[in-house]
């Protein structure tokens, strides 16, 4: 439970924002990429990315973020990301919300419950549908959501 | 649970978090945290009600601590209205019934008076700000099944206090252990109520809301707000009165936007006499405008305590008609919500021009009341 980034299905670290407890993606463009961008991998398994507040800075302005090499911060939000959903995976453990009791891992360690449901999540996730046809493949904004599904499956954000 | 089990310190805190620590041994913040999270397990089933929470997180205590805590949570359930008599009917109820009692508590008891104007007619008490879409503690009408004395555990309160005829009033009262007392609310005439004998018409649906004495209930106008108006004839078997005060509310109803409530406002006034009829714009004499945020929302949105009823002192002056004039919504008026926000060429953000009409062109009120002190 310690090494957050440890990937129990390969035995190694995923050097990114996967592992055991959480899987923490972007979700930028259409159609949805979730669970499929995570945070720049760190071979040392060091994730101190550059937080700049790019997005407030540049007024919400995404032709100038998204793009631009800090891509609107990013790597800092999805390393955030990660970090709360595993401190409050084990915050939640030790207070009773355990394999026995649902919770969300992808290997119970056969201590009960189902596994294969991680908290997947996504930072800055797209409108989907987009509110408007002429808006462009980047509709995304500072969107957050959540949904809490039946023990063996992630809840989808 | 601080109070009676301590903060500790950072190395027990280390441990409790940990699971080194049992938590019978623990800080009251942790053992407050375990007791809102055994609640949750005893909440798996769904469809709970706010009540049906309160008792979960009651038997969490019973089973955890052995019911070492009954007392602190249900003293504290009943402040907030879910005490020993609280009840509702399933998890969807509108109108779940308050209760401020608790068995653990030396309760005070308190019978609610209508004084002044309103002395012998029927009145409401609600405890806290709200009595729209809330069910009120106590009343004066003898018609209802609702007592005018309650019982409730002691402490500083806000109440609010409506009648038909008579608005709204509010006080804070600090209420002792064991006291037993009345409790006085000062109520005059509201001289703008339809049930003084007022009429209202003008512009905009719903105009005889405005004068209801309830902010469950708004009067709508769409259009440019600047302007929109409703002319209050006040009961036309009297003479002329006074006008000393106004109240105004600015709440809006479930599912309508905030961004169309009032924010600044103006009284216009005109005493019928002689060839006076009234029924000309140049007869209405402005007599008050209110500061430009008598209803002041700010970023990032406006909220009901901005918005619920408040009270305007305007120069004492003679009337037979009170006009209540919209000078601008928080849309239109409010500094926060004007101009474009962001450089986000996909989202247009200043209200007035960009907001879809039920927020842009449309101007709500829920209550305009005139006192003559």
């Amino acid at each position: 439970m310690d090494e957050w980034d440890f990937d129990p299905l390969t035995a190694a670290p995923s050097n990114t924002t996967s592992g055991n407890n959480a899987r923490s993606t972007e979700n930028w463009i259409r159609p949805p990429t979730r669970g499929v961008n995570f945070a720049t991998p760190s071979a040392t398994r060091e994730y101190m990315y550059p937080w700049t507040n790019q997005w407030f800075t540049e007024g919400c302005n995404p032709s100038t973020t998204y793009t631009s090499p800090q891509r609107n911060d990013i790597d800092a939000a999805l390393a955030n990301l990660f970090a709360m959903h595993n401190r409050m995976h084990d915050w939640a453990y030790k207070l009773g919300f355990t394999e026995a009791t649902w919770n969300a891992q992808v290997d119970n360690f056969g201590n009960g419950g189902l596994g294969n449901d991680p908290s997947t999540a996504t930072a800055k996730p797209a409108r989907s549908p987009p509110a408007r046809a002429t808006m462009p493949t980047r509709t995304h904004r500072r969107t957050a959501s959540r949904r809490t599904r039946s023990t063996g499956r992630s809840g989808r954000r | 649970m601080i109070g009676r089990y301590g903060a500790g310190d950072a190395a027990l805190e280390q441990s409790c978090a940990d699971g080194l620590t049992p938590v019978t041994a623990c800080p009251g913040n942790r053992r407050w945290i375990q007791l809102v999270y055994d609640a949750w397990v005893l909440m798996a089933a769904g469809n709970i009600s706010m009540l049906d929470a309160r008792d979960a997180l009651l038997a969490a205590d019973v089973i955890r601590f052995g019911g070492a805590n009954q007392d602190l949570l249900w003293n504290v359930f009943a402040a907030y209205g879910f005490g020993k008599n609280a009840s509702s009917n399933g998890s969807n109820d509108g109108d779940p019934v308050p209760s401020f009692e608790s068995d653990y508590a030396s309760n005070a008891t308190v019978t609610f008076k209508a004084v002044g104007d309103a002395d012998g007619h029927p009145a409401q008490l609600f405890v806290g700000d709200y009595e729209a879409r809330a069910v009120p503690v106590a009343d004066t009408d003898p018609a209802t099944p609702l007592s005018d004395t309650f019982t409730i555990v002691p402490g500083t309160y806000s109440f609010v206090a409506r009648g038909d005829g008579f608005g709204t009033a509010r006080l804070t009262v600090e209420l002792k252990p064991r006291q037993v007392r009345d409790l006085p609310v000062n109520m005059p005439r509201n001289l703008a109520s339809k049930s003084s004998g007022a009429t209202a018409a003008g512009d905009g649906t719903g105009l005889d809301n405005l004068i209801d004495d309830t902010e469950a209930t708004r009067w709508t106008a769409t259009g440019v707000p600047g302007g929109k108006q409703v002319t209050v004839r006040l009961d036309p078997s009297l003479p002329a009165q006074q006008i000393a005060r106004v109240q105004v509310s600015a709440l809006v109803g479930p599912g309508q936007s905030r961004f169309s409530a009032l924010r600044q406002f103006q009284v216009l006034t005109c005493e019928a006499k002689g060839s006076v009829d009234c029924s000309q714009e140049r007869q209405f004499t402005p007599i008050y405008t209110s500061p430009a945020d008598a209803f002041p929302s700010v970023a990032r949105r406006p909220r009901a305590p901005e918005l619920i009823i408040r009270s305007f002192g305007v120069p004492k002056t003679k009337a037979t008609h009170v006009r209540f004039r919209v000078v601008t919504s928080q849309c239109t008026g409010g500094p926060d919500y004007a101009g474009e926000q962001d450089l986000d060429p996909a989202a247009n953000t200043d209200c007035a021009t960009a907001a879809p009409v039920t927020a842009s062109q449309t101007v709500r009120a829920a209550e305009f009341q005139a006192f003559s002190k």
